[in-house]
């Protein structure tokens, strides 16, 4: 380890994990600490490498890949699927073609599983700074959002919707009002205890100036997601490159990237606040898009299985010429996880199966960002700092 | 903070009554169960199958048409609740009405405790729990700490997750188990305490889940571990990594809270044999 360039005289080294309190994943923190102050972190993960990669290309058909995607790291399990779809269907040339109600529903799913990360990031925070009511209350709303999903797509973390060409739950537009207005009541019972516990002093200053960023740092370590939205980067592919229907919403309505400038754990706290409020405004505009479209099941869109196979058919007859180009035919896709952008590269389709497949998570840099910014730090600080990161260890070891 | 006590008194009990009654929320789901009216193979029984497509959907090999008996076509221990071959049968039989295969909403499946050695109450005062992650996706870790919400709130039932070893009575292991996390295991089951209770919780846990290789070597779970290739540090024991342990494997992925509850509860109040 090289705590050597920061060791002051009196310092000394422990380790903490790779088990941890609670329910936590498996890293390795190694601190140099003088008791108080944190003068060096380094972090050993790997632990719980899974080598998913050479995994998906055993996989049998395209629809097994997506499974395993989705359960790299489950609590994105939506918005990496939607990133691996994408760009199947960015290889297959399908990204036109799919209905807009598909692209709204897609949407709708993504910005749900924001909302509910977000709100259980809220009560890690508040517990993290000893303030046990409200970290109960949040943690009961987000179970609310959970139950939901289970009810209407069998699945409390939104997995096995996504598929190629749209999303395989079938939804009636009485089961969309349904959730929307489930997680409308829910999103306003917890603005009331976001906004009560703005009033908690004792909960926001420990907050503030806690685990601080500067925006130099933010951009040497390329900082990703709320990280670097708390540093005043944005880098929101919602705003930035829009998929989906993106692109027309925020031309529409007058959403604003959430954007701050302290780069602290405050900040951090309030962009995820300002997201929850936004992302309710993108369910209110999804849900009336898909009453003006006249959407009346998400069976209506569904590609059959007999097109799907005429497409990959297609596309295989297609590679052999295509395979002289430099990089030979590939796809690619992309989506804002509530922690950031998910990418995904994928090519050498083999009629089943990508053999190649390429995804990125923004807990690597972000990871880097963290040890650095928590040097000279207070140790009764780190956990606050760390929750705000909301890191997913799985994402990070694959 | 006098405000906040006030509210949460406010906000009064929003915990469920169960284990004293099963209420669970609508849409809860435990198990996957195939009709043998409905099912094309098992309604007539022939030697020739006429229909094959779910076995050959299933990702994780949970389905065998040959099985005997028929009800146990389904291996609900190997299921994930993808879903496939639910889909699979609507299209088959021509819609939701005629498939064979649903979810089953009451709290129904099989726990598997393996090497039981005990049969009474084990513990008499309260259960704690310690957590191990051996490679999980984060959903399971997500199920586990929902149990302190207070929807769940398991500390009416006088459980708790206590962060050491030392203190805990039952080992809660989630993940493939990959090959960093197995010295790891060992080092955290060995400050473990006699008696003392393994719980696998989730697919990935059991065999691997989505991950698994089929190698029944690392990343494919505990349960078909032989430890042929598991040198525990120290001794040159090559012991099974559940040899002599009491085991409770709870399947699906990630396992409902309700579920890992009550696996918790059995342990806690005894009668698991
Ligand atoms: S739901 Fe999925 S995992 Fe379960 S039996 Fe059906 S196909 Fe297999
Ligand atoms: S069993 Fe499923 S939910 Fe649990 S860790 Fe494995 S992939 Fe994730």
């Amino acid at each position: 380890m090289s705590h050597s360039n920061y060791k002051f005289l009196g310092d000394y080294e422990f380790i903490w994990g790779p088990v941890r309190k609670g329910t936590a994943e498996s890293i390795l923190f190694n601190f140099l600490t003088s008791g108080e102050e944190l003068h060096n972190l380094e972090i050993t993960a790997g632990y719980k490498k899974r080598n998913s990669k050479s995994i998906l290309a055993g996989k049998r058909n395209l629809c097994e890949q997506i499974l395993l995607i989705e359960r790299i790291s489950g609590l994105h399990a939506f918005a990496a699927s939607l990133s691996y779809c994408l760009s199947i269907e960015d290889f297959f040339g399908l990204t036109d073609k799919g209905h807009v109600n598909i692209k709204i529903l897609r949407m709708f799913f993504a910005e749900l599983e924001r909302i509910r990360n977000h709100i259980e990031n809220l009560s890690e925070i508040a517990e993290s700074t000893y303030i046990v009511v409200p970290s109960a209350l949040y943690a009961y709303y987000a179970e609310m959002l959970k139950q939901l999903s289970q009810k209407f797509l069998k699945s409390r973390y939104l997995m096995n919707i996504n598929y190629v060409g749209g999303i395989k739950k079938n939804l009636s537009l009485k089961d969309m009002e349904n959730i929307f207005n489930s997680v409308k009541s829910t999103v306003n019972k917890v603005q009331e205890i976001i906004k009560k516990n703005m009033e908690t002093k004792s909960h926001i200053d420990r907050l503030k100036t806690t685990g601080k960023i500067d925006l130099k740092a933010a951009k040497q370590f390329k900082a990703n997601g709320v990280a670097a939205k708390s540093a005043g980067i944005s880098l929101d592919l919602r705003i930035k490159r829009p998929y989906l229907l993106y692109g027309e919403l925020y031309g529409e309505t007058n959403l604003k990237p959430a954007i701050f400038e302290d780069g602290d754990a405050f900040s951090r706290y309030m962009v995820r606040i300002e997201e929850i409020r936004q992302s309710l405004n993108i369910l209110e505009y999804c849900y009336n898009m898909l009453k003006k479209n006249r959407f009346s099941f998400t069976a209506d869109y569904l590609l059959s299985r007999k097109e799907l196979e005429e497409l990959k058919e297609e596309s295989t007859r297609l590679q052999p010429a295509d395979k002289d180009t430099k990089y030979g035919k590939h796809g690619f896709g992309y989506a804002e996880s509530s922690e950031g952008a998910i990418f995904c590269y994928i090519k050498d389709f083999d009629g089943n199966i990508f053999k190649k497949i390429n995804i990125k998570y923004p807990f690597e840099s972000n990871y880097k960002l963290f040890a650095y910014g928590t040097k000279n730090t207070m140790m009764m600080d780190f956990n606050i700092n760390e929750a705000s990161y909301n890191f997913s260890v799985a994402a990070l070891d694959k | 903070m006098a405000f906040w006590t006030y509210k949460g008194l406010k906000f009064g009990i929003k915990s469920v009554k169960f284990p004293k009654e099963n209420d669970f929320y609508d849409g809860f789901i435990s198990s996957i169960k195939i009709d043998l009216q409905k099912c094309l193979n098992l309604m007539e029984k022939s030697n020739e199958p006429k229909c094959r497509e779910c076995e050959f959907v299933c990702p994780t090999k949970a389905i065998n048409l040959n099985t005997e008996p028929a009800l146990k076509v389904i291996d609900a221990d190997r299921c994930i609740f993808c879903g496939l071959c639910i889909d699979v049968c609507t299209d088959v039989t021509g819609s939701a009405d005629t498939r064979a295969i649903s979810y089953t909403t009451e709290l129904d499946f099989e726990i598997l405790p393996q090497n039981y050695a005990v049969d009474k109450k084990v513990f008499k005062k309260s259960l704690f729990v310690k957590h191990i992650d051996t490679g999980s996706c984060g959903a399971c870790e997500s199920e586990i700490n929902a149990l302190n919400n207070p929807y769940y709130n398991m500390h009416r039932l006088g459980i708790f997750i206590t962060p050491t070893p030392r203190f805990a009575d039952v080992l809660l292991v989630t993940g493939t188990f990959t090959e960093r996390m197995a010295e790891v295991f060992f080092n955290v089951l060995d400050n473990i305490p006699k008696p003392r209770f393994i719980v696998l919780i989730g697919s990935c846990a059991l065999f691997g889940g989505v991950f698994e290789k089929g190698d029944y070597k690392f990343n494919s779970g505990l349960l078909q571990r032989d430890g042929t290739d598991l040198q525990r540090k120290g001794t040159d024991l090559n012991l099974s990594p559940l040899e002599n342990e009491n085991v409770i494997a709870l399947p699906h992925c990630p396992p409902n809270p309700f579920e890992i509850l009550n696996v918790l509860l059995l342990i806690k109040n005894g009668g698991l044999k």
